[in-house]
Formats: structure tokens, C-alpha cells, sequence
């Protein structure tokens, strides 16, 4: 099965648990207090076998967590996804790949970023398991100015420490 | 960063600094909305040069899809084309999806386009301040045809049309729906209506809704002396009618020009804006009362009991707010 098929189960393991909903509904709720919206999140298929369907899927799940969430088109270059990213002032990006491809896509997204100065822009991985991404270098990464978020969330507190992230950086 | 940066990026049309703008005016936060109201200021002077074109229909009859093509030409005709998106789908406790760039791919990559879509869930009313004043930021950027889009439901599109120049419809043939009493107050609005998808086999049913669109426009009022709503047909896939629809906004455009009745509806569209902001803030202060805050889940209850009247419940929380 391809990893964001499986994620996508996860995803919604959260959502039926209503204490896990509720930590994050409240966290979300902060973070607006804090920032004056709430967290906004661009969630990019660069993967062709990322089915719409699911994309659309995840979208609704995100926004049930309070998220404002931007679907951008499928497989779209790093740059495109970087200009819809700055237009749209997200504060997050996620792309979902598979395993081969993570450090190209990442790396390529980070530097289309950071070539329209907006490096505040975080991204995040959707779809390979940590313990991959940790083998490649650090639970979150460096690339130049802007850091890579791991995000492969089976718990609340995996959501949590993203907007955690979040919230430092801005 | 001040004011005056903001001010500075947007007339050198950063696309950063305009996406940042624009979400300090959405922004829910006090200093946030100070710095927006400073930008806004420094804006006007540069803004009310564009086209404002209000789109709606209701979902499913292809206004993404129009919007690209529309503004596709319109970008190759050499203008700067902002879609300002408002009122997409959205959950009343969660956050908004926003998918509409997904149906225009090419605009959504052109140089000469700026396209955003903004949430609207948890806003109290304020979806028409944050869209007049993002069309403002738009027009100082330089963005000369402003196409804001709003989905044929609820109260949004009364909203819309009344923050722009020209309101076009779009209608689909055949889908069962014409000329039911629900899309009355939706005529009332329009400008022009457009019968969409008018391609392939549903050409001759475009053709039969149309002329039921005429014969009920006749039956209606006209909003201008100087403007008799037409009803086109157009496709979006094929790009058949778009030329014609941009000759009948050129022709609104001139036409209420000349009687001067489009600087009046400007005008009046000004004295509607400021309503509506002493509405929000009469509404704000309302909530953000401490009288009302203690009082307020209390009393809201006791109505809910069946123990207090809503009238005397009401009567008892504006009293609270006088205090």
C-alpha cells in the first residue's frame, strides 16, 4: 500500500478520537489568539499516486482540526508550489512523496522558498515514516534558512509539536 | 514591520507583501487590524482605478473554471487580473478548504495574476470589510480587473455586489433550476447573466434557457434606466462567448459612465462600507463588553430554559451594555 493511503488512515484515527480532536481543536484555538488566524496549511500532492480523492480527504480532516487548508494542483513544480505558498500566506506546506523522492522534492521545494524570500514558510513531509527520514539526518532538518518538519502524525501531540514549530518561528 | 514597508511593497507589487497585507487585514488581532487600517490609508489614493467584477453561481456551473479562461484572455489583452475568492466551503466550528486555484492552474501561474482565496469561517459579518479593503490593496498593486468570486448561496453574493461595478451570474441549462423563486433575488443583482457550458450537445438547451432568462428579465423591474440586463451564453471550455462578455462590461462601464450613474453607485457603495464597519464595531465592542461577558452564557441559558423572553433577554443584555 502506498504510504499516504496509510497515513490517510491515521489521520483519521485522530479525528474519531474526540480527546485526541479536542487537544488539538484547543491548541488550534491558541495559536489563533497568538496570531490572529488560524494556522494555514497548503497541502500539495507531488505525487501522482496521491489520488484526488484522498487529497480532498485530508483537506476536510485538517480543516475539522481547525486548520485553513489550501489544496494546490497535482505535481506541480517546487516553484509553482512555492508562489501559491506566498500568495496564499501559508504558514505551512505539505507534500506528499514517496520515499525516493523526499530529499529531492524537499530540498528543491526549500530553495524555491527561499529564492521568493520565504523561508518563513515551513514544509512539511507527508507519507514516509520517521525512522526513514531520520536515517536521511535529523527529525528536523536544516536546509539553508528554512526547516524540514517530519510530519506523520498517529497522535495528537504530533500536531501539537508541529504547531509548536510553528509558533517559534513566527 | 511598519505600516510604510507594506505601503512601499504593494506599490512596487511585492507578491509577498501584498499576501502579507492581505492577511493583516484579515487578521483577528487589535494591533493587526491598527497596522491594516495604516496601509489601507496610505492605499486609497492609489486604488479605484480597476474594473470590479462580482462572479457567482451556484456550485458546480464552472465559475472556477470560467474565472481561468475569463482571466486568461483578459491577461493576454495585456491586463493584471486579481481573484479574490470568497465564501468557499467551509465547516462553522472547523476551518475552510480552499481548492479553487486547483481549477486554474494556468492563471494561478501567470506573472500578470494574483489569485486568493480567503476563509471565511469565524468571521462575524466581517467578510465584506476584508474584501473591500483586500480589492484596495489589489488596485494600488496595480492589478487593474478585479474578479471576485463568491458560490450563489446564502448572503454572500448580496454582499459581493455591493463592493463592485458590474455583478455577472452564471446559470447552467437544463440543470432543473430555472427561474425558481430562490434565484429571483440572485437575478435582482445581476448585471448580465450568463448561461454556462453552453458547448457541444447543450448548445441548443443553453439557447432555450436564455430565451426563458429574457422573457423573465422582462417581467422584472430594471435596476438602470441606462442598462437593460442581457443574458449570453458562454463556455469556459471552449472559450465561445468570453469576448462578448467583456464587450457588455466595457459597454455597462460606458454606459452608466456617461449618465453618471456609476460614480453614484461608487458613492453610495462608500456610505454602505462605512455602515458596515459601524455595524462590526457596535458588534465587537458589544462582546468584548465585561457587563455583557459575565452576563452573557447566563442569560443566553435562561432563554434557552424557556425562563426569559428573547425580547427581555435581549432588552436586559443591551441595558448590560449601556451600564
Amino acid at each position: 500500500m502506498h504510504d499516504d493511503v496509510r497515513l490517510f488512515g491515521d489521520l483519521s484515527a485522530i479525528t474519531r478520537d474526540s480527546t485526541q480532536l479536542d487537544l488539538i481543536q484547543r491548541r488550534v484555538q491558541q495559536f489563533i489568539l497568538s496570531f490572529g488566524r488560524r494556522p494555514r496549511i497548503l497541502v500539495c500532492p507531488t505525487d501522482p499516486v496521491a489520488r484526488k480523492q484522498t487529497i480532498n480527504h485530508i483537506g476536510s480532516i485538517l480543516a475539522q482540526w481547525g486548520f485553513d487548508v489550501d489544496i494546490g494542483p497535482i505535481e506541480k513544480s517546487p516553484e509553482q508550489i512555492a508562489r501559491m505558498a506566498l500568495e496564499n500566506d501559508v504558514h505551512i506546506v505539505v507534500i506528499f512523496c514517496s520515499k525516493n523522492l523526499i530529499h529531492q522534492e524537499t530540498t528543491e521545494l526549500l530553495n524555491a522558498l527561499k529564492n521568493l524570500d520565504a523561508s518563513d514558510i515551513l514544509v512539511a513531509v507527508f507519507g514516509p515514516s520517521q525512522e526513514f527520514v531520520k536515517g536521511s539526518g535529523s527529525r528536523s532538518n536544516r536546509f539553508g534558512n528554512a526547516d524540514l518538519i517530519v510530519f506523520n502524525p498517529k497522535s495528537a501531540k504530533d500536531v501539537i509539536l508541529m504547531l509548536d514549530n510553528l509558533t517559534r518561528k513566527n | 514591520m511598519d505600516a510604510q514597508y507594506y505601503i512601499d511593497g504593494v506599490l512596487e507589487r511585492k507578491r509577498g507583501v501584498i499576501a502579507k497585507s492581505i492577511t493583516l487585514i484579515e487578521s483577528s488581532l487589535p494591533a493587526h487590524q491598527e497596522t491594516a487600517q495604516t496601509i489601507i490609508d496610505g492605499l486609497l489614493p492609489h486604488s479605484g482605478n480597476a474594473m470590479r467584477i462580482g462572479i457567482t453561481g451556484v456550485p458546480g456551473v464552472g465559475k472556477s473554471t470560467f474565472i481561468e479562461s475569463f482571466g486568461m484572455m483578459l491577461v493576454a489583452q495585456g491586463h493584471n487580473v486579481a481573484v479574490l475568492a470568497v465564501d468557499p466551503s467551509s465547516s462553522r466550528s472547523g476551518g475552510s478548504v480552499l481548492g479553487d486555484k486547483t481549477r486554474m492552474e494556468k492563471l494561478s501561474m501567470h506573472a500578470n495574476a494574483f489569485i486568493r482565496p480567503s476563509p471565511t469561517s469565524g468571521t462575524l459579518g466581517g467578510v465584506a470589510k476584508k474584501t473591500r479593503e483586500t480589492m484596495i490593496v489589489c488596485e494600488a498593486a496595480g492589478y487593474d480587473v478585479i474578479l471576485v468570486e463568491t458560490v450563489g448561496v446564502g448572503q454572500s453574493e448580496t454582499r459581493v455586489a455591493s463592493m463592485v461595478d458590474f455583478f455577472l451570474v452564471l446559470m447552467l441549462a437544463g440543470a432543473g433550476d430555472e427561474l425558481q423563486g430562490i434565484k429571483k433575488g440572485i437575478l435582482e443583482l445581476a448585471d448580465a447573466i450568463a448561461i454556462n457550458k453552453a458547448d457541444g450537445n447543450n448548445i441548443e438547451r443553453a439557447m432555450e434557457a436564455r430565451s426563458e432568462y429574457v422573457s423573465a428579465l422582462n417581467l422584472m423591474e430594471s435596476k438602470s434606466s441606462a442598462w437593460a440586463v442581457p443574458v449570453l451564453t458562454c463556455s469556459a471550455l471552449t472559450r465561445d462567448g468570453l469576448k462578448d462578455i467583456w464587450a457588455t462590461i466595457h459597454d455597462h462601464r460606458q454606459k452608466l459612465s456617461a449618465t453618471g450613474e456609476l460614480a453614484e453607485k461608487r458613492r453610495s457603495q462608500a456610505i454602505d462600507w462605512m455602515w458596515s464597519l459601524v455595524e462590526e464595531g457596535l458588534k465587537d465592542r458589544f462582546f468584548k463588553n465585561p457587563n455583557v461577558k459575565g452576563q452573557l452564557q447566563n442569560i443566553v441559558d435562561t432563554v434557552e430554559n424557556g425562563m426569559t423572553s428573547p425580547s427581555a433577554a435581549a432588552f436586559e443584555l443591551l441595558q448590560l451594555h449601556g451600564k
